[in-house]
Order: structure tokens, then C-alpha cells, then sequence
């Protein structure tokens, strides 16, 4: 029996792990459907996988701990988290906790596979070069960088406070690896709200999957990065600095910032916060 | 009736007025009879000096029977008791009454006693020494005498007759004693007067008295009484009607908006109960539905993305799409409603989450010509909590009163201020324990709406439950056993019997023993056993006494809220927007305001526009 898959899917709802096999294998994707936690933290030991789609509310072991356990066990299976109670805390403590991306329930086929997509490609060496690179070196509006903080939320989008409060908001460059070449990205307008957790803007990628970017903050849109329209270059080739997507007053900085991952000029890696 | 004010009143002011007339009435009288008195001694002084004068000749020609005759001429008068001349050795010498001419006065009598009282006669007095008030019986009229002393002169030694020596200086005293009858009949016609007065003014002052107590105190008392009993049997929509502008009037006035602000708190709790059970009820369904709808949508889309040519299906397949994603946004707004319970909180200025968030739907309002005011207090204390939720009230609030405005326009103002309040007496206990940890609350039996706690009351005479009400201070306990009034019980847990009472303590009003019911996270709740006893101590609610709180309220010149929909306005899925609107808004933003720990009212006139009040309390802890 040949134990290695692309996609393992944990779920306890039977409807759940049907569609995600059937849309899987209509692409090609090699998935094998779990039905609780136990079962697959044996089956992880003894295959191959290189993603796993992991429900969070589930009995016996809750998603969170599958998590852990996949993270410490097999870091070299990229995890996904997905639940049908999709709160902002339920997503932004997958992404601190080191998942690749988070999927809320209901969602289509075309938001399955781009969050399958993304997974595979997530980067085996993200941590390693992070510790290497650090932080970014490029400030934002395009001045001198200026001493201040960074967070991200998981390898997904980052946000840099400034000074007089408002907040810089960009996607990762880890993101963009996952994503591929950009063909645009869907911004929202001024005055308009990002909630952190959930989807802040989309970006299409050439082989035409959209993929939602979660907002690491929340916050009013004051500034849209206009500049991208024409340039979207600029996106991937300076995704910290000219490639920002918005300038934002965030509404409740104090809090959320707690629960992002510094991205500390000082720090050797990744810090977790706790609360 | 003797414990009534107005009685009261009456009985003091009828003493006053009694004491202050008798005493008057008193002095006026002794001042009358005094002058009546001078008025006849005076009157008996000159007459006395007159008969004198008019029989001095005939004592000097010694023409006694002349004497005689002037004396009992002058003593037929009515108000002349008797006329009479005393010799030197106090014989009765002359006398209107003949009977008592000859017999000898005793010089200690009473017409003797001024000169004669040092045993030695003095020869000179004054008109006062010389007068005299006595009365022959205890029961007979007064009768007052007036005294001459007849001195010796040139004629008397030199008279023909040799009666009397040159060496004596007093001969004689002419003696008239006057009766004072008529005196005293008008002393004491004056003082009957002056008592019937008197009892007529106090029965005046009384009417009078009673009459403006009854309208300026008794009759605004008996309404506070009455609707004291009202609000306390429960009804606390009761106002009391007809407020003077006096001091009363103010306090009927203050106690309607007490009663206003208690039915307010009432209703808070109440929707914060329905509310958290609605939250938890949407937090599941959202979650049930989610799963059946990622089939659903999946699967949709699988088979839309493949359809090819079809069109037919392909339009079918849309359908399908689309409504399942329209499902997914109402379970996300669902979601949304029921994920208010943990607010993350973080020191913030609520002026500038208003200035941020009117910001956010400026053009919006400027469209529909919405005009908004801010009136903010510029020195607000900062308040922890959470930002992002608090713009979410304020968004949702502004949206509301833009769409109760419509399209004529009008304006919408946005007011903050400090403000420090009481405490609330209108603590809600919400979970009881006893001590061994079982649910003491009674969701059947309910006491005004909210669910009881129930106690197992055990005592001489039998057993049975008790069910405790649920807000701190008031006791409308029910009392399903025959226990009598002002006896107590031992209070024992209905499910395992354990004892509710707490050793030691006894009821500080009458000293009966106390329960202490477990009210976690709010420490305990202690109570009186005896039946009517009000007596309760949760020292939790006690210790926060008065709160500083931030008030914000949102006034629309809009159409404003009927009647009917006012109590439901928080209440999830009610709308008035029919299909623009979810139904949502209110019930988040009520949820959000009780996850605070804050408060929400709302005040409406048709037509006129609504003002929505919001209180957040200053946490100084952290």
C-alpha cells in the first residue's frame, strides 16, 4: 500500500470528507479522509503527507492539539485549519500556532483548492530563512526605515505601526511563493473595514485561483496602495516595502497586536506572544 | 389616627395657641382687676375724706346726733357695706349699721392691723397702707375698707366740751369699707369670655390647619404611600400623578425617576438573560449548519465548474451557488451576533472611536442628508474596552437613526459625559450554589420573570420550598409551605439536604439565624431565615458602591419607535427594514454593551426621533 498523499483531511463530518476527497482527486491530489483525531495521529506516524486539512472542534482531540502534535512530530507536513465556528480567535490562533492557512466553513471548490494549492507550496525552509533574513529592511511609504514594530499574522500578512498610529499592511513574501506568479490583486476602497482574521483582500494568481489574504489587524481603510494597479510587479518584488496593500487606522490595536507574531529586528525568530 | 401627621400637627399648634392665649388672657386679666380696684379704693379714699370734712363741725359743736345722721345717710348707698368712727381705745363710737355701735374692735383686727401691727400705732400712713381687701365668710364677696385716721387739732383740746387732750396726735379713725362685688363679677365675666375665646380660636386654627395639611402634606404623602406599595408589589410602571412644585412635588418627582430607572434595570436584565441564551442557541446552530453547507457548497461549485455547455444546469447549478453563499453570510452574521461574549479590551478614548467611526460612514450620511453633531465631553476619562466593538455600536447605531431619518434629512447628535451612579440594588443573582456545589436556581417557578432560588425551609411544624428572589434587596419571596409570618426556618438545600445556615451568623435587624448561599464569582449572599424579614448582605455588590460610568447617547430627529416595538428593538431578528435589514444590529450592539458590563436605553417619541443612552462603566482596576 503506497502511504504517501498529498492531502489528508480530518473531519468528523462524513459530508465534509466527501467533498473535499472528491474535489481533491477531481484535481488530482492523492487524499486520504480521516474521521477523528486518534486515528489520525496513527496514520501521520506511519505515511507521508504532505498537507493536512484538520477541523477544529472535533471530539476526543481538538484540532488545535493535531496541530501541535504535526508541528513537533512531522514538520514536514504543512497543516490547514478549517471550522464551521470560524471566529477571528479560532483564526488567528491557527496561524500563531503555526498553521499555513485557515479555511472557513462553508467554502467552494475554487476556495478548497486555492487553500490546497497554497499548502503545497508552503516553503519546507520558512522558518529557517526567517531566521536567517529577519526582519524586513525596507520601510513601507519608501523613506528611511525608522525603528518599529512588525507583526504578522502567521506567513500570511504582515502590519507595521507607525507612529502617529495609523498602520501599514502588506502580504508576506511567503504568501506570494505560495500564491505563484500575480496576475492582480482585488483591494478594498478608503473608509471601508478590515476585520483581523478574515479576508482583506484577494490576490489572483496566473493560473486563475484567487486567494484570500487574512487581515492582521483591524482597522478603517485610510490609504489604498494605488500604485499597485499599474505596477503589480511591485508586489512581489518588494512585498514589504512599495508592494503595501493599505495604510489603516486600526480600531483595536492595544489587543490585537498581542496576538500577531512580532517580527522583531532583535528577536532570532518567530515570537509568540501569549495573551 | 394619633400616628397620623396631620393629627399631629394640629394637637401641637392647638397647645401652642391654648398656652399662648391663657397667658395673655391671664395678665390682661390681673391688669383689669387692678385697675378696678385703684378705681374703688380711690373712689372710697374720697368719700371717706368727704364724710370727714362734713361732720368735722358737728364733732366740734359735739352734735352727735348730727354725726348719726350724716353716717347713715352716707351708708344707704348699695355699694357701701358699713360707715363707722373708732375712739381712740377702739370703740365704735359711730356706725351706719346701729348694731354695732358700742362694742369694742380689736386692735390686731383687720381695720387696725396697718397702724397698730408693730404694737405701737404709727400716726401717718399713705393711701395704700390705709386700704385694706378681706371677706366676712370664705364664700361672701370681697369687701374692701379704706381707713382715716381723725387728728387732733387746735379745736379739739380748745373745744367747750375738753373732750380730748392737747398730747394725743390721733383721736379717732373713720373706717368705710366698700363692697367689691360688682368688681369681681366683671373679672370674672372678662375671664369667661377670654376662655371662650380661646377654645373658639384653637377649633379655628385646627380647621385651617387641618385643611392646608391635608392638601400641601397629606394628600401628596398618601400618594407616595401608595405608590410605594405599587413599585413594591412589582409594578414599575406606576408614576404618581399630580406633582405640586413644592418639596413633596420633588419628591414624587425624584421617586418616578427612580421608578423609571429600576423598570430600566429590570429590563436590562431581562435581555441580558435572553440574550446570552440566544448567543450560546446561534453560536450552535451557526456551527450544525456550517457542516451540512460545505456539502452543499461544495459540491455546487464542484458541479457548476464542470457543467460544460449545459446551460440549463449551469443555471440551476448558479442558483444553488448563490443561495448556499447567502446562506453562509446570515450563519456568519449569526456568528457575528453570538461572538460578542468576549470583548478584547484595551485602554481607549471613546471620543475618538466616535470620530472614527462617524468618519467611517461620512459620505454615507452625506448622501442621504444626515447631518451629525458632536457634542463631546472633551475631558472623558479613558475606558477599557474592546475598540473595535465599541465602533461597531456607534456604526450600527448612526446606521439606524440615518435610516429612521429617511430621505427628508435631519440630523443626528452624538453626545459624552462622566457621570457617577449608585449602586445598583437591582444585583441579579444569577447562579446560587450550596455548599456541596448543587444548582440552587428554579427555572419553573419564577419570581417577577426571572428564575427563583429555590431553598427547602425545615422548622418545627413542617417542611417545604422557598423560592428566594433573584434580586439582591428585594424580597418578594414565595413561600409554598404554611410557614408564618416573622417565623424562621433552617434552610437546607432541596437536592441533598445540606444546611444553608451559616454557623455563627445571626440577622443583624433580628438577630434570627442567617443562610449564606454560594453566588460564585461573586463570593456569597447572606440572608435572614425568619419570614418577612428583608434582611440580605452580598458584600460583591455592596463593595462597589457608587460608579463612575461613561455615558454616550445617540439622538435622531428621525420617525422614531412606536410603543409596541419598544420592548422588542433588541431582540435578534426583529426589523422594521423588512428586506434591507438582517435584524441584527440592535441585538449586537446590546450584546456588545452587556459584554461591557454597560447599559443600554432607549427613549422615543413617533414622529419626534429616538435617543439611545449607553453607560460603560470606568473600570479603575486595570
Amino acid at each position: 500500500m503506497n502511504r504517501e498523499f498529498d492531502v489528508m483531511i480530518i473531519d468528523d463530518e462524513q459530508v465534509v470528507l466527501e467533498a473535499v476527497a472528491k474535489v481533491g482527486t477531481a484535481h488530482a491530489y492523492k487524499v486520504d479522509v480521516v474521521g477523528d483525531g486518534p486515528t489520525a495521529l496513527r496514520r501521520l506516524d506511519h505515511g507521508r503527507y504532505r498537507l493536512v486539512i484538520c477541523d477544529i472542534m472535533m471530539p476526543d482531540i481538538d484540532g488545535f492539539q493535531i496541530l501541535e502534535a504535526v508541528r513537533s512530530q512531522h514538520p514536514e507536513t504543512s497543516v490547514i485549519m478549517t471550522t464551521g465556528y470560524a471566529t477571528v480567535d479560532h483564526a488567528v490562533r491557527s496561524l500563531r500556532g503555526g498553521a499555513v492557512g485557515y479555511l472557513a466553513k462553508p467554502f467552494t471548490e475554487e476556495e478548497l483548492l486555492s487553500a490546497i494549492h497554497r499548502g503545497l507550496r508552503h516553503p519546507r525552509n520558512a522558518e529557517e530563512r526567517l531566521l536567517r533574513k529577519g526582519p524586513p529592511r525596507t520601510d513601507p511609504a519608501g523613506g528611511p526605515r525608522e525603528e518599529s514594530a512588525w507583526y504578522r499574522l502567521g506567513w500570511i500578512s504582515w502590519v507595521r505601526m507607525e507612529q502617529w498610529g495609523s498602520a501599514f499592511v502588506g502580504v508576506t513574501d511567503t504568501f506570494l511563493e505560495t500564491v505563484g506568479a500575480v496576475q492582480r490583486v482585488q483591494l478594498g476602497e478608503e473608509t471601508e473595514e478590515i476585520v483581523q482574521g478574515t479576508s482583506c483582500a484577494r490576490v489572483v494568481s496566473q493560473d486563475g485561483l484567487s486567494h484570500d489574504v487574512l487581515g492582521p489587524i483591524s482597522g478603517t481603510i485610510v490609504e489604498t496602495n494605488r500604485s499597485l494597479e499599474a505596477e503589480i510587479v511591485r508586489v512581489q518584488s518588494d512585498p514589504c516595502g512599495k508592494g503595501w496593500f493599505y495604510r489603516v487606522i486600526p480600531a483595536n490595536p492595544g489587543y490585537e497586536l498581542e496576538q500577531l507574531t512580532e517580527w522583531s529586528a532583535h528577536s532570532t525568530g518567530p515570537v509568540h506572544t501569549q495573551q | 389616627m394619633y400616628r397620623k401627621l396631620a393629627f399631629r400637627l394640629i394637637l401641637v399648634v392647638g397647645v401652642t395657641a391654648l398656652l399662648t392665649i391663657g397667658i395673655y388672657s391671664a395678665f390682661s386679666t390681673r391688669a383689669q382687676s387692678e385697675r378696678m380696684q385703684a378705681e374703688v379704693e380711690r373712689h372710697a379714699s374720697q368719700l371717706s375724706e368727704t364724710v370727714k370734712r362734713s361732720t368735722r363741725y358737728s364733732m366740734l359743736l359735739n352734735q352727735r346726733e348730727h354725726v348719726h345722721k350724716i353716717i347713715n345717710d352716707v351708708g344707704e348707698d348699695s355699694t357701701i357695706h358699713e360707715v363707722r368712727v373708732l375712739n381712740k381705745e377702739g370703740k365704735i363710737i359711730f356706725s351706719s349699721r346701729p348694731e354695732n355701735i358700742g362694742q369694742m374692735v380689736d386692735k390686731k383686727a383687720e381695720s387696725c392691723f396697718a397702724c397698730h401691727a408693730a404694737d405701737r400705732p404709727l400716726e401717718r400712713l399713705s393711701v395704700l397702707q390705709r386700704t385694706r381687701v378681706f371677706r366676712i365668710h370664705p364664700d361672701s364677696a370681697r369687701i374692701l375698707g379704706v381707713i382715716a385716721p381723725i387728728y387732733n387739732e387746735r379745736a379739739c383740746w380748745e373745744a367747750d366740751c375738753h373732750a380730748h387732750s392737747q398730747s394725743l396726735s390721733v383721736l379717732g379713725v373713720l373706717d368705710i369699707t366698700t363692697s367689691l362685688a360688682q368688681v369681681d363679677q366683671q373679672i370674672e365675666g372678662s375671664e369667661k369670655a377670654n376662655a371662650i375665646f380661646a377654645v373658639f380660636a384653637v377649633f379655628a386654627l385646627s380647621i385651617i390647619i387641618g385643611y392646608f395639611v391635608r392638601r400641601w402634606v397629606g394628600n401628596p404623602v398618601n400618594n407616595l404611600i401608595a405608590a410605594t406599595r405599587e413599585v413594591g408589589g412589582g409594578n414599575l410602571a406606576y408614576r404618581i400623578p399630580h406633582l405640586g412644585e413644592d418639596d413633596l412635588g420633588m419628591l414624587a418627582r425624584a421617586f418616578n425617576t427612580m421608578t423609571e430607572k429600576l423598570s430600566e434595570a429590570r429590563l436590562q436584565l431581562f435581555q441580558s438573560d435572553k440574550m446570552a441564551s440566544l448567543g450560546r442557541l446561534a453560536a450552535g446552530v451557526a456551527h450544525e449548519l456550517n457542516n451540512p453547507l460545505t456539502g452543499v457548497l461544495t459540491y455546487s461549485s464542484f458541479l457548476l465548474n464542470r457543467a460544460g455547455d449545459n446551460h440549463e444546469a449551469r443555471a440551476d447549478l448558479e442558483v444553488i451557488v448563490r443561495e448556499a453563499t447567502r446562506s453562509r453570510e446570515i450563519v456568519k452574521s449569526l456568528l457575528d451576533f453570538a461572538r460578542q461574549s468576549v470583548p478584547k479590551k484595551s485602554t481607549a478614548n471613546l471620543n475618538e472611536i466616535i470620530g472614527r467611526s462617524v468618519a467611517v460612514l461620512q459620505k454615507q450620511l452625506e448622501v442621504r442628508g444626515v447631518q451629525v453633531a458632536k457634542c463631546l465631553d472633551e475631558h472623558l476619562p479613558p475606558v477599557r474596552v474592546d475598540a473595535n466593538q465599541i465602533q461597531q455600536v456607534i456604526v450600527n447605531l448612526l446606521v439606524n437613526a440615518a435610516d429612521a431619518i429617511g430621505e427628508e434629512g435631519g440630523s443626528v447628535t452624538v453626545t459624552t459625559s462622566s457621570v457617577t451612579l449608585p449602586p445598583q440594588g437591582v444585583a441579579h443573582i444569577k447562579r446560587a450554589f450550596c455548599p456541596k456545589g448543587h444548582d440552587l436556581m428554579d427555572n419553573e417557578v419564577k419570581v417577577d420573570g426571572l428564575a427563583s432560588v429555590k431553598v427547602a425551609a425545615r422548622w418545627g411544624g413542617g417542611k417545604g420550598d422557598v423560592l428566594l428572589d433573584p434580586v439582591y434587596g428585594k424580597t418578594r419571596h414565595r413561600y409554598e409551605v404554611g410557614l408564618a409570618e416573622g417565623h424562621a426556618a433552617e434552610f437546607v438545600c432541596p437536592r441533598c439536604g445540606a444546611s444553608l445556615l451559616e454557623p455563627g451568623l445571626r440577622c443583624p435587624v433580628c438577630s434570627a439565624p442567617g443562610y449564606a448561599l454560594l453566588v460564585p464569582p461573586r463570593g456569597t449572599i447572606q440572608g435572614c431565615t425568619r419570614r418577612g424579614c428583608p434582611w440580605q448582605y452580598w458584600e460583591a455588590v455592596e463593595a462597589e458602591g457608587y460608579r463612575e460610568y461613561i455615558e454616550m447617547t445617540v439622538a435622531d430627529t428621525g420617525s422614531g419607535i412606536s410603543p409596541d416595538d419598544m420592548n422588542k428593538v433588541f431582540e435578534p431578528f426583529y426589523t422594521t427594514k423588512e428586506q434591507r435589514g438582517t435584524g441584527l444590529g440592535l441585538a449586537v450592539v446590546w450584546g456588545i454593551v452587556d459584554n461591557h458590563n454597560g447599559t443600554i436605553g432607549v427613549r422615543s417619541e413617533l414622529g419626534k426621533g429616538t435617543i439611545f443612552t449607553i453607560r460603560l462603566p470606568i473600570d479603575h482596576e486595570r
